[in-house]
Formats: C-alpha cells, structure tokens, sequence
C-alpha cells in the first residue's frame, strides 16, 4: 500500500550536523520528488511535549528513526520518546510502518547490533510494522556533507537511499539490495582509521591541544 | 574504599524497593574507611551530549556543558566501585541513566583500537572502576531482560571496566532483593580478590 507521508525522527542534536542529519536530510528529499510529504523533527523537540508528539506522530504514515550509535545503544532521546509512546500506547494509531537508519563512526556495522534490537523491541510492543533497519558504519566520512555534492565517494549510499526512498514510498520493507549497498564500506578500515586520526589531530592543531588529547584532566 | 551509587529509578514508584537496593549495598559497605557517594538522577539536570566532540580535542577530557554530570563523572572516575540503578526501556538503560553514560565519552581518548574483535575509543585513565549494573524491570519480559545484559556487557567494555549485571523487579520483597543483591556483591568482593 502506498504511503503519502513519512516522519523522519532525528536521535542526533540538531547543531552537530551529524551523518543522521546528512543521510535524513538527503533522504526526504528523494521523498519529495516522489511526491511523499515528509516531516522532519528532532527527538530532543518532540519529547518537551507529550501532547505535540502523539499528534505529530498520528500525522504520519510512516515512521522513520535517523540514529546515531551511541555507547553501544540507541540515543537517550530517542529512548525517552519511545516511553512516552509506550506509556500513551493507546492514543497511537497502530499497524503503521517504522525503520531504523543507523548510524556509526565506527568501521564496522556491527557495532549496531543492540540498537536494532532495542528499536525493534519498541516496534513490537508498540504493534507497528517493522519495515528493518539499515546501518550506515564509517559515518564520520559523511559528517557535514552534502552527499550529492560528493557523488563518487558515495555513490554506493546515495543509490541504497533511492532504493530506500522507493521502499517508503510502497511501505514495503527494506530491499536486500539497499542492504547490499550499505554493507560495502566507504574505505578500507585501516584508511578510515588513519583518516580519524588525521581529522582529530587536524581539530587539535586548530586549538592547539595536539599535545594535550590524553590528558588525565580529573587528576586523580 | 569509595563507592558510588548512581541512581536512575523514580523512587516514587516504590519507596521501599528503592530503599531496600540502597539499604543493602550501604549495610554490605559499611565498614570504617568506607566512603559513599550517592547521585539521584531524578533530582539532577542533566543535558544531552552534544556530540560536539570538543572533549576529545578543544577540552580534552572535559565536557564543555556545565552541569550535574561533572560531579557525577568525577566521582565515578574516582570510585572503587560503582553501582547504576537503571530502570530498563525496551532493553535499553532508560533515558535518564542512558544521558549520563553518553556524556562519559570524555572518559575516553579521539583514538580507535581493536579490543574483543570490536573497534573502540582507548581509554583515557589508568584506573577505571568496577560497576555492578542493576537493572530494574516491573515484571519478567525475556526480550527487554536478554537486551539488557548484553547491553550491560557492552557498556563494560567500551568504558574498560570489569563488573556485572543483575536484574531485579520492582515486585521482589525485601527479602529477595537482600539475597540477590548480596550475592552479586560477594561475586564482585571476590574478584576484588582475585585482582
């Protein structure tokens, strides 16, 4: 069954310009071109309200949940949503479809694992439609970025986007195909690793902390 | 000896279950020497991380929000051992815990290594210290338990610290609250040992 809105829920803060906001953002554009309405609203927004939240959310077809990883789980904000929905259960419009983009700065997608877990543990005792979950790991590659302005270096994401914004559109789940095309890394692990470093160390320069990343700052 | 406890559970859900985990580590601890720090997160104003990154470079170690979190972060650091009390969403520590951990990221250094087949931040400290993890669910739910000590076992890892989970439901009596918790406190005493 075709969709005619989707709601993109972002777990990241909205002035870190995180990869969830570079892939969401990217995201609801190919929506639009589809002729898909889609909302756009940060977590750390719709949970200072309970009341803005339910009803913003039964404004919706679809549910879109744009995360970062973060130690090892999903956003706090994006945890305090889910139980402010599960404690109004009742005033949610059920059997509506969600999925979860995630993403991580670190090189392997594995590092995901729990959070799908935990959103796909909501989905179930919310009765929603769990439509998957992609992971996007090496995201630090995307921070700030507009992936159409970099198309060769993402060429892989911005076609698993389309495939996804296809999938939305249908309210069908996830193709394996968007999978396939996440699953590839951006670089080679040892790259990633060493171009972090230079990022970190190119930061510190700018602040002219490069001698000081390890320092026990609690003295203890 | 110091040993923190950080709390997370609405003590106004059930006074006497929050009482009786507290009671029984402070009794367990209560020897001279003995120094206890004790954090309530529902009375505490807490931000979110900004994920800004500057305690990795412009503020190494430091978090450049003003809040309750430092004093918290602090005691951790300089703790024996710790203890959360995290009531459990969906499998995952609730928010309030949740926010907490995410702004210990300046306990770490802006520097990745392999560790248990996993890729992590390294640490920034000598010393971290051992954490006993306490979830807190209203009744058994096996989907939302298995979450939870993986979770637990994962939060160890990434901030480099040895320790256990355990879980308790808000409907135990005092008495079995007593002799799970002991249990698990005697466990970490012996590892102590070990050490």
């Amino acid at each position: 069954m075709k969709i005619s809105s989707a709601l993109l829920i972002f777990g990241c803060q909205e002035k870190s310009k995180g990869s969830a906001d570079v892939i969401g953002k990217f995201l609801s554009n190919k929506l639009q071109e589809k002729m898909v309405h889609t909302g756009l609203r940060y977590a750390s927004d719709l949970i200072r309200s309970k009341e803005i939240l339910i009803s913003t959310i039964n404004d919706f077809d679809s549910i879109i949940l744009l995360c970062p990883e973060k130690i090892g789980g999903l956003p706090s904000d994006i945890i305090e949503l889910m139980d402010i929905l599960s404690v109004n259960k009742e005033q949610i419009h059920k059997d509506r479809p969600i999925m979860l983009l995630l993403e991580s700065d670190f090189p392997e997608i594995e590092q995901n694992n729990l959070s799908v877990k935990i959103a796909r543990n909501f989905s179930e005792k919310m009765k929603f439609k769990w439509q998957g979950v992609l992971c996007f790991s090496q995201s630090g590659m995307m921070r700030d970025k507009n992936l159409s302005d970099i198309k060769n270096k993402f060429k892989r994401i911005i076609k698993a986007l389309e495939v996804l914004a296809n999938n939305i559109e249908e309210g069908g789940k996830i193709n394996t195909k968007a999978y396939e095309l996440v699953n590839k890394k951006i670089m080679s692990v040892t790259s990633y690793n060493l171009s972090k470093k230079k990022q970190w160390k190119n930061e510190a320069k700018k602040y002219g902390t490069q001698k000081e990343l390890d320092l026990k700052t609690l003295d203890i | 000896m110091k040993i923190t406890l950080i709390n997370g559970y609405d003590r106004s859900r059930s006074p006497s279950f929050l009482d009786s985990i507290k009671r029984t580590i402070s009794d367990y601890y209560s020897k001279p020497g003995q120094q206890m720090a004790y954090h309530d997160l529902m009375n505490k104003e807490i931000s979110t991380c900004l994920e800004c990154e500057d305690c990795f470079v412009k503020t190494p170690g430091k978090c450049v929000i003003e809040d309750d979190h430092f004093l918290i972060m602090r005691d951790y650091i300089t703790s024996d051992i710790v203890f959360w009390i995290a009531p459990i969403s969906f499998g995952s520590y609730g928010a309030n815990v949740k926010r907490v951990m995410e702004r210990f990221q300046p306990l770490l250094v802006p520097s990745i290594e392999k560790t248990k087949g996993k890729y992590r931040y390294k640490k920034r400290y000598l010393k971290y210290p051992k954490v006993m993890i306490i979830g807190i669910l209203p009744e058994a739910d096996k989907a939302d338990e298995t979450i939870f000590f993986e979770l637990a076992e994962s939060s160890l890892e990434i901030f480099s610290s040895k320790g256990l989970s355990l879980l308790l439901y808000e409907h135990l009596s005092d008495g079995e609250i007593l002799e799970r918790l002991e249990k698990t406190l005697e466990d970490i005493g012996r590892s102590d040992n070990e050490d």
